[in-house]
């Protein structure tokens, strides 16, 4: 009996010991990633906006290795320059979003009521419609610009935070320790910033995590269509919608940015996961 | 069973005046209206005498609600308005698109289902082998590219390279439909792959499961019987919520490969402030919202008999 449940703690300490290794190494490759997105402009070999029209749509080569675009300027270093618009802007936007679907979720499930139940309902019909057509219906009225697109997406995506935040209220507010607040007169605030959130922030971090990487690629997508990022910033999304009528001619100019959004959608996914796993180890991944 | 579906259709009505009235007043902030995308697309240079004319004809200059009211005294007597546009009635330009999508949302679903089910079933059944581990890559990288960039590349590698299928529109049979299929399943089949084995990995941890391992029963009676079944559940929302998003149309994928469908349509609309053809489209988004609801509930109900429809109405 006493070797099987040695045998069973080591294991686990050894799957532990594999989550944090997991973590610690996306966690290196992500802050690269942010790293070379926050120094973006001491990185850059070329002038990402620099004009070389006689050097366009030349294919990757050594001295510019990923190819050049339509205008001749350095793909790489648009693509780098890049990374600081498309990451930086996912980043906010999941920050909006987190942060005011956990509010409103939080102050509806301690609340309850009418509002709550109204609020919960206009959160179903968000949750029900296509995203991206809603998104572009909201980017298409504030007009293009990365900010909108951020705006636009904050809209249609705050209720998935609600809802979660909602629910972890729901199941806390009937914990003893939290009518034993109440009964000690502690007001709902403090109840709620001391007691409730820090049981909450767990889930609500590791969907935010997850979320960043869906965020890039609608986000991009915006870009895409037109209505985020406008020429000439450099954006993957609006590089590829650029790229697209040269699609037979020149693949490598979608091909770089495809490839950043592929690469980095899915280092964050990568985090989000082990986060996950490190903060959560219950819901064992396998 | 027909009172109950008779309940749930008439919560379509303040559904539909609700949402119809957001997306009303959502336009009417937007900068710029109809009379302006359409004379700017046609080259400008109109003087704002011609605006307000074409303002007053569509009765643009009215206020607000006396627009709504007006709109949806038209739709009581079935009477949806014309397209500010092209001028062609609404309903039927409407009508015209739909086929489209519910053709798409038919074969990438079909096409989701065949590569999701068995694939997760694999994975679940051989946890932590190779299979399991292909898998779960597979689908990891699935989830991790946006739907333009696999389009893009299909195009690219099946349209322009290998010439097997039209790079964009309808109009060739089923050869047109293959890649923004492909486009879809790809990221619909990587999502679902995953869940599928989530599900049907808790249910074979369930202590019937065990009951019938000891009982004797073969294992693959027991996944076919009893683990699948119960794990229908799970797979069949998820399907129905999926169904739901994809009829209404997938902007992105319809507008790269110009499929015509409502959601190129309700993209079109918006870019053009086109409010009568945004109404249709928010009214046909708002049906498939109930009518998804509705089927998912009374499928539960079928799947799992303990869950009772009533309590949901």
């Amino acid at each position: 009996m006493e070797t099987i449940k040695a045998i069973t703690i080591r294991s686990q300490k050894i799957r532990v010991d594999y989550t944090m290794k997991k973590f610690y190494i996306f966690s290196i490759l992500v802050a690269i990633l942010l790293l070379i997105a926050a120094f973006a402009s001491y990185l850059v070999p070329y002038d990402p906006y620099q004009q070389d029209l006689l050097n366009a749509l030349t294919a990757p080569n050594s001295e510019h290795l990923l190819g050049t675009d339509r205008y001749g300027r350095d793909l790489l270093s648009r693509v780098i320059m890049g990374a600081q618009s498309t990451i930086f802007s996912a980043l906010l936007l999941v920050a909006i979003v987190s942060i005011l679907g956990t509010v409103v979720g939080v102050f509806c499930g301690y609340t309850g009521g009418k509002i709550d139940s109204w609020i919960m309902r206009i959160s179903d019909v968000f949750l029900a419609f296509p995203g991206m057509v809603f998104a572009i219906a909201v980017a298409g009225i504030l007009g293009g610009g990365i900010m909108n697109a951020v705006v636009a997406l904050a809209c249609i995506s705050w209720p998935k935070f609600a809802r979660l935040a909602r629910s972890q209220v729901l199941s806390i507010k009937t914990m003893p320790y939290i009518s034993a607040a109440q009964l000690s007169g502690s007001k709902p605030i403090k109840i709620i910033f001391k007691h409730i959130t820090p049981n909450i922030i767990g889930p609500i971090l590791v969907t935010a995590t997850l979320d960043i990487g869906t965020m890039m690629m609608e986000l991009a997508g915006l870009s895409f269509l037109g209505l985020g990022a406008m020429p000439p910033i450099a954006e993957w999304g609006s590089m590829m919608s650029d790229g697209r009528s040269m699609l037979q001619t020149a693949p490598w100019v979608i091909l770089a940015p495809g490839c950043a959004i592929f690469i980095s959608v899915m280092l964050f996914n990568l985090l989000g996961d082990t986060v996950r796993d490190v903060l959560d180890p219950k819901t064992k991944k396998d | 069973m027909r009172k109950y579906i008779g309940k749930r259709l008439l919560q379509l009505i303040p559904i539909i005046l609700g949402i119809t009235l957001l997306s009303f007043a959502l336009m009417q902030s937007a900068v710029g209206d109809a009379v302006d995308a359409l004379y700017d697309n046609a080259g400008g240079g109109v003087s704002e005498e011609v605006k307000a004319e074409k303002r007053a004809e569509l009765g643009l200059d009215q206020p607000f609600i006396v627009q709504y009211t007006t709109w949806l005294g038209g739709v009581a007597t079935g009477d949806m308005g014309t397209s500010y546009i092209s001028g062609k009635p609404v309903f039927e330009t409407f009508i015209s698109k739909l086929p489209a999508t519910i053709y798409l949302t038919l074969t990438s679903i079909l096409l989701t289902i065949m590569i999701s089910i068995p694939f997760g079933i694999l994975a679940a059944v051989k946890q932590n082998g190779i299979w399991d581990y292909i898998i779960r890559v597979m689908s990891f990288m699935g989830n991790s590219l946006p739907g333009f960039f696999v389009s893009l590349l299909l195009i690219y590698v099946f349209a322009l390279n290998l010439k097997l299928f039209p790079v964009m529109g309808n109009s060739e049979g089923w050869k047109s439909i293959v890649l923004p299929t492909l486009t879809l399943a790809i990221a619909m089949a990587a999502k679902y792959t995953r869940q599928v084995r989530a599900t049907i990995l808790e249910e074979l941890n369930k202590d019937y499961v065990m009951g019938a391992k000891a009982r004797g029963v073969k294992e693959s009676s027991i996944l076919y019987a009893s683990v699948l079944k119960s794990s229908m559940l799970a797979i069949v929302t998820l399907l129905a919520l999926s169904i739901g998003s994809l009829l209404g149309g997938t902007a992105i994928v319809e507008s790269i490969f110009m499929w015509d469908g409502v959601g190129k349509l309700a993209v079109d609309a918006i870019m053009m402030r086109d409010y009568p053809m945004i109404q249709a489209y928010v009214i046909w988004m708002a049906l498939i919202y109930v009518m998804v609801n509705l089927i998912t509930d009374i499928l539960y109900h079928y799947l799992d008999p303990r869950i009772r429809l009533e309590q949901e109405g």
